[in-house]
């Protein structure tokens, strides 16, 4: 009975430490996956902006402690921190977002494939040394929300509250994204360009402007990913190369273009990276890019794309 | 007063006398050198990362470096009127060996130091022996390097402890200071760092002895920013205490997210290189966790009683505006001043400057003191050792330090020269 009750509990915490990992994945490959999708435009970079969402996090988080830290109670440094962490990063990440896009990315929506792939490798570089420059090259963390939260007691452990909640607010934007994308104007002339980028220009809509807005979108939640993640964890040089992977392997495996492929996807990956690491941690990266590869030969769009990966 | 650059160096530091006089008659061939101090200044060429993850340690060590040698210079020189001219190169290069035969034959600089990665140092110093360079290897921990790599040196030396002092002085924390402890785990890199560090650690318990039961070895990906099932794993087995070779952001997350998970409860958490995060993540670090420095390199809670200590420690706070955790800033003064002792301690036995045969028998068997203590390269081997130290983080103060300090001597936890680090476990 002991024993059935701990395998139980191990597939519990493996799940949640899956669904963790998802979610992450999820914010950052579902923003790479509608600006390919829209735009034909493989932006590598794209994983540089959940870094910069964690230095911004972790400098407003640090600077709001200091400042509001002592006057606030616990709920209301919680609410000031939230506030930081959903809104404020996102929106200071997106802004620089768009001014990347009119002055590095922009130039370079009509070149070949290979050129967006290497020029965008290049801006990553960019953007990790430009963050050494601000942010230095030791680890930073800023765990004051995640301690705020505090953990639950498992038997055998704790969990923490924050991973938690980290899963269910990405669960809330994911069906805030499908609702917008299915139910919206905005949402269905995205998907529409997907489709066919020309048809939606000549039926006389701004489409240059529909793309700034999804490509903005895409950058906050990105940054956003970054801000969740670092309550838990620590962020330090390097993070958007380790993510890029990742996040290709999200589309991928998801299919290029397809909001249902980025949530099942991520999943997938979140939880084989959850369950290798536990049982085969030599092989739990292998596993990631076995089961992308496999998916390539069976279904090369991806498991709901409809474009050639 | 030639030569006495080095006597009011050392005495006005506190260094006069350290030399290891056994070698002191024994000045070697003449290597192509010899005669008057060189007009010009000596070149020095100083490689680390400054880029990358491992910057966490080559960063603070460039700062050392370009300090101690500033210092240096403010005395006139090497012999008080050689000055150094450094220059620092990033490691973080894909050719580190074609970077290595350029700095040494095309630029001709006269001594290189460097090199943090294992599988760096392992490259360049076969190289380094084929181009008769000298070479001081600064921060490199691997103990193939002179058991395997290079097994008979001639022009390369490591000035700072191999693992074998962080893992075999873990194994006789083990032994003296947790008795009580009965399961051990591990949770290390997948690289050749973590590797090396974990099946020394393993193969010193199984020589010494110790009873305890090995109950989990965990490695993890390099880098790693997620942890959690590692950590689910390591408290599915509940270990009483884990040794750890993770450093730098690793070591942050791992231990930021164990917190979380509660695995440190009843665990004692033993990190072997990561004390240079003592200084960038207090909040993560609890009272009692065991750090050790790659060495005696703690700047606050070890050796405070030493002025040249204190004035490392110092200086480098003035300078950087932060303290030297990181013991590669003592590793770093370390490979300096060991180039600098071995010249000016030749041209003061022999009344001239030293060519290569010369600095090498002035390097072998040479002795200072430093501000990690007494740095010792015992004659017949080419590299230092030095004694281990681990302690239990001290939160109690403004800022982190050690406390209840355990020392291993250099000879309980270093091979002798005449064996590799292997053979000398075996023999235990």
């Amino acid at each position: 009975m002991y024993v059935l009750q701990q395998f139980l509990i191990d597939q519990l915490i493996i799940v949640l430490n899956g669904l963790s990992r998802a979610s992450t994945l999820f914010l950052l490959g579902t923003g790479l996956s509608l600006v390919y999708g829209m735009l034909n435009f493989m932006n590598l970079a794209h994983a540089a902006f959940l870094p910069l969402g964690a230095y911004l996090s972790a400098s407003l988080i640090r600077r709001t402690t200091g400042v509001v830290g002592d006057s606030l109670g616990f709920v209301g440094l919680f609410v000031v921190f939230l506030v930081v962490l959903l809104l404020v990063v996102p929106a200071i990440a997106s802004m620089v977002g768009l001014v990347m896009e009119q002055a590095l990315f922009e130039p370079l929506y009509d070149l070949e494939d290979d050129y967006h792939l290497l020029a965008t490798f290049g801006i990553i570089l960019m953007m990790e040394d430009s963050m050494k420059f601000v942010w230095g090259g030791q680890p930073v963390s800023a765990t004051a929300p995640a301690d705020l939260l505090g953990t639950f007691s498992i038997p055998g452990g704790t969990y923490p509250w924050w991973s938690i909640l980290t899963i269910l607010i990405t669960a809330a934007i994911a069906g805030t994204l499908y609702y917008f994308l299915e139910a919206t104007r905005l949402g269905r002339i995205t998907l529409a360009m997907a489709e066919d980028k020309e048809i939606v220009s000549v039926s006389g809509i701004d489409t240059r402007s529909i793309h700034l807005k999804i490509f903005v979108i895409s950058v906050g939640l990105a940054a956003l990913g970054g801000a969740l993640y670092l309550p838990g964890a620590s962020i330090t040089t390097g993070l958007s190369l380790e993510f890029v992977i990742l996040a290709f392997a999200v589309l991928v495996i998801g299919g290029l273009g397809s909001l249902k492929g980025a949530i099942v996807a991520s999943l997938i990956i979140g939880l084989v990276q959850a369950y290798g690491t536990y049982y085969i941690p030599q092989l739990a990266l292998a596993a990631v890019f076995l089961l992308m590869a496999a998916v390539i030969l069976v279904k090369p769009t991806g498991l709901f794309g409809e474009i050639d990966a | 007063m030639r030569g006495a650059g080095a006597a009011t160096a050392a005495a006005s530091m506190g260094l006069a006398g350290c030399s290891n006089p056994a070698s002191q008659s024994d000045s070697g061939g003449d290597g192509g050198g010899g005669g008057e101090i060189p007009g010009e200044p000596l070149r020095m060429a100083c490689i680390g990362f400054t880029s990358g993850a491992a910057s966490v340690f080559g960063v603070p060590m460039m700062q050392a470096a370009e300090m101690t040698v500033d210092r240096i210079n403010e005395n006139g020189g090497i012999l008080g009127e050689r000055e150094i001219e450094m220059e620092q190169f990033d490691e973080n290069v894909d050719q580190v060996i074609q970077q290595y035969r350029r700095l040494a034959t095309q630029e001709d600089f006269d001594i290189i130091i460097g090199y943090i990665s294992s599988a760096d140092a392992l490259s360049v110093a076969p190289v380094a022996e084929e181009l008769a360079q000298p070479t001081i290897i600064w921060d490199t921990g691997t103990t193939e390097l002179f058991d395997t790599a290079v097994t008979d040196p001639q022009y390369v030396f490591r000035t700072c402890a191999s693992s074998s002092t962080d893992t075999v002085g873990a194994a006789r924390l083990l032994e003296n200071a947790f008795s009580d402890v009965q399961t051990v785990a591990g949770a290390n890199q997948d690289y050749a760092f973590g590797r090396n560090n974990w099946n020394l650690f393993t193969q010193a318990i199984e020589s010494i002895g110790i009873d305890v039961e090995v109950v989990a070895a965990r490695f993890t990906p390099f880098p790693t920013e997620d942890y959690s099932a590692t950590i689910s794993a390591l408290s599915n087995v509940d270990p009483d205490f884990i040794f750890s070779s993770y450093w730098g952001g690793d070591a942050v997350n791992f231990i930021t997210q164990a917190n979380n998970q509660g695995l440190f409860e009843d665990t004692i958490p033993c990190f072997s290189a990561a004390s240079h995060i003592l200084g960038d993540v207090p909040n993560q670090i609890r009272d009692g966790f065991v750090f050790g420095a790659r060495g005696p390199h703690a700047p606050f809670g070890a050796l405070e009683w030493s002025q040249l200590h204190q004035q490392f420690v110092r200086n480098y706070q003035n300078e950087f505006n932060e303290a030297p955790y990181a013991h590669g800033a003592f590793h770093a003064w370390q490979a300096i001043w060991a180039y600098v002792y071995s010249i000016e301690r030749a041209y003061n036995l022999t009344g001239t400057y030293p060519g290569k045969d010369q600095w090498i028998s002035s390097m072998e068997g040479i002795g200072f003191d430093s501000p990690s203590g007494f740095v010792d390269m015992p004659r017949g081997s080419h590299n230092v050792v030095e004694p281990s130290l681990y302690g239990l983080a001290d939160t109690s103060g403004d800022r982190l330090s050690l406390r209840d300090t355990s020392w291993t001597a250099p000879e309980l936890v270093n091979p002798p020269p005449t064996m590799t680090t292997s053979e000398w476990l075996d023999s235990l």
